[in-house]
């Protein structure tokens, strides 16, 4: 699989597919919504609004295979092959998952190693303008560093899809500058991206589609 | 058969005319069996009336290993095709067989007072027994700790398998140290060479159990897919999704 | 790819200010404690000693298991390794190599210490520490194995105990057997035997459980 995503770099990226049908998602055995069918491929962009605890975070980790669908589906395929959530998908959670008492550097590096695309982590250290803060612990990043953290972790992991929780919480307008940045790169390069946020930073410009979580009254 | 009863509904529809079977069968044979356990049978030449004690502690001992078995069983099949049938059951099998292997200790413990002279030996099946206990009561803990439904199920089967695999390594294990470290006068009771007339009442009382097993069961399982069905009955989607294309 | 992980968690545990160590502390005083509920007479413990110590070792590891999978489940990086190329078996088995030789291998050498306090005679110090090498894989195996059914569960320290008894048993019986083997036949004793099988069954039995109890934590 790994050749296959290397070409994400290169000019021709794979055919990738998530597919959702008739979804229901569930939080703790209480049902959240349900029947939801979509799908986002290379190109796209999708939107996902909605207030706090209507379920966007669950719907995100069903959609990166985190989750299991309560019922109905979720399908994953790179060139019209099935395939698991992580061959296509990258996530970046809403919080940061670096290790507190290792480097930038360090961290970045272990998950480039687990990806085998350890010659990106500079490339990706310098593009999130972390490159200065490379060699410090990431206990000492602020909260917006740490979030450019993440958005190397994404960059590292040449996956065609991207999966966003609240990437712009935190960062201030340089970096949400850089976020809008990188997906408009990323989807320039022929991949997709599902953010979700309840504010609207400027990537929601250039959403195809947007999903709305409403609560039912 | 298994897979006829793979639905819910007709499950329901099934322990709806099994259930009251198993129920009344193991009323009947519990009243002939003790009958004749407890009346008719003769006391034993060494251990005098104590020996009825074998009546209850046997079967018991029969029933919790019968009862793991099948848990393990359901665990497989709830592991390989994710059935919520399958997870109602192993769990349902589980709370009877605690109770048959903590009755197995303390009725064993009871016939080791005349038996031995001490309320407990660390022979090799009471031993056994007692791990078993602590596994069954580590794979109630699994459901207990863990809300969502469709995870506990699987953690619980994994472990529930897991510990299958380890109980003929226990039983070899607690053999071998028992023999080491017991003098060899000391010997389990319900020895081997039963007469008819103490055989026939203790398969009848096995019979008994095992209906009893069969109906609490089908009983826990009949609770359980009713108890997840109004869960789902009764729950509405919080919120809808609207979909835009811009 | 283990190595990373394994080099990753090593350089985590060195830079934790010494939690690591605890596992030690708790086995220091373990010994101690039962040393003085025992009377402290020398003669009376030497027959009990490797008994002891093999109890150390084992309460020592059950109260370390939980940490195994806590921390990387809670700040989501388990999320982001079952997202990754890597497979959980391997993730599994990176963790019993280290959880070994962060946990284990340094109550391993501390026996010598602990036999000194006990005048234990040389051949039965022998005995327990290669008794404890060859238990030590199903030791940390079936410590990843209940680590990954109990992550993100929170009290589990008491819960864990109870699942993993019944797989150490097996381990404590023939561990402690073992010092009358060796005494007996060396390294040839059947229970060193015994135990090498039961380390085998943990890598054939507990590691995919292990990887499968963690695939149904993220799914």
């Amino acid at each position: 699989m790994a050749e296959l995503f290397s070409r994400i770099g290169a000019e021709t990226p794979i055919k990738a597919r998530l597919k959702v049908s008739d979804l229901s998602i569930s939080r703790g055995g209480t049902p959240l919504f349900a029947g939801l069918s979509t799908s986002v491929s290379n190109g796209d962009i999708l939107w996902i609004q909605g207030d706090n605890g209507i379920g966007k975070t669950t719907l995100l980790g069903a959609l990166a295979g985190l989750n299991r669908a309560e019922t109905g589906t979720v399908e994953w395929s790179a060139d019209n092959q099935p395939c698991e959530a992580r061959d296509i998908c990258a996530y970046q959670p809403h919080k940061s998952y670096a290790k507190p008492s290792l480097t930038a550097h360090e961290d970045l590096t272990f998950w480039a190693k687990l990806h085998g695309t350890l010659s990106l982590t500079h490339h990706a250290l310098e593009k999130v303008s972390l490159g200065p803060k490379a060699n410090v612990r990431t206990q000492h990043l602020s909260a917006g560093q740490k979030r450019r953290l993440a958005l190397a972790k994404l960059i590292i992991s040449q996956k065609p899809i991207w999966i966003m929780d609240e990437p712009a919480a935190a960062l201030d307008s340089d970096g949400t500058a850089l976020i809008d940045e990188l997906v408009q790169a990323h989807i320039a390069r022929g991949g997709a991206a599902i953010i979700a946020s309840h504010s609207g930073a400027r990537v929601l410009s250039s959403a195809t589609r947007t999903l709305t979580l409403r609560a039912t009254t | 058969m298994i897979n006829y009863l793979a639905n819910p509904v007709r499950f329901l529809k099934f322990s709806k005319i099994a259930t009251p079977i198993f129920g009344w069968l193991s009323l009947a044979a519990f009243i002939w069996g003790l009958y004749l356990a407890l009346i008719k049978s003769p006391p034993a030449i060494e251990h005098g009336q104590a020996v009825r004690m074998m009546y209850v502690h046997v079967p018991a001992a029969w029933c919790a290993q019968m009862a793991y078995t099948a848990l393990a069983i359901a665990s497989l099949v709830s592991f390989i095709w994710r059935h919520p049938l399958a997870d109602s059951a192993a769990r349902s099998f589980a709370l009877p067989g605690t109770a048959f292997t903590f009755l197995a200790l303390v009725t064993g413990s009871l016939w080791g007072k005349p038996a031995w002279g001490t309320w407990w030996q660390w022979d090799g099946r009471m031993t056994s027994v007692l791990i078993l206990l602590f596994i069954y009561l580590g794979y109630l803990a699994i459901w207990n700790i863990i809300p969502e439904r469709k995870r506990a199920a699987r953690l619980a089967s994994i472990l529930a398998m897991v510990g299958f695999i380890n109980i003929p390594i226990i039983k070899f294990s607690v053999d071998w140290w028992n023999t080491l470290h017991q003098p060899a006068s000391i010997s389990s009771p319900g020895a081997p060479g039963f007469p008819p007339e103490i055989l026939w009442p203790l398969a009848i009382m096995v019979l008994a159990y095992t209906f009893l097993f069969g109906w609490l069961s089908l009983r826990g399982i009949e609770a359980d897919v009713v108890r997840s069905r109004i869960a789902r009955a009764n729950t509405k989607p919080a919120a809808t999704a609207i979909i835009e294309t811009l | 790819m283990m190595r990373a992980m394994i080099k990753r968690d090593l350089t985590l545990a060195m830079r934790s200010g010494g939690t690591w160590l605890y596992g030690l502390f708790f086995f220091a005083v373990f010994i101690a404690l039962s040393a003085i509920a025992l009377g402290g007479s020398l003669n009376l413990m030497r027959p009990f000693a490797p008994a002891l110590i093999w109890l150390a070792v084992i309460f020592s590891a059950m109260l370390s298991f939980p940490a195994i999978f806590q921390t990387d489940f809670e700040d989501g990086n388990l999320a982001q390794f079952k997202l990754s190329n890597q497979s959980l078996l391997s993730l599994c088995m990176a963790k019993a190599i280290s959880f070994a030789a962060l946990s284990i291998l340094p109550l391993i050498l501390a026996t010598p210490l602990a036999a000194l306090v006990f005048d234990m005679p040389l051949q039965n110090v022998m005995a327990t520490m290669i008794s404890l090498c060859l238990a030590a894989p199903a030791l940390a195996i079936y410590g990843v194995l209940s680590s990954a059914i109990l992550a993100g569960r929170q009290g589990g320290g008491f819960l864990i105990v109870l699942i993993t008894t019944p797989f150490i048993i097996p381990l404590l019986i023939f561990g402690v057997e073992a010092i009358n083997g060796y005494a007996q036949s060396a390294l040839a004793a059947p229970e060193l035997r015994v135990l090498i099988g039961l380390s085998l069954i943990s890598i054939a039995v507990g590691l995919p459980a292990a990887s499968a109890a963690l695939k149904a934590q993220l799914e």
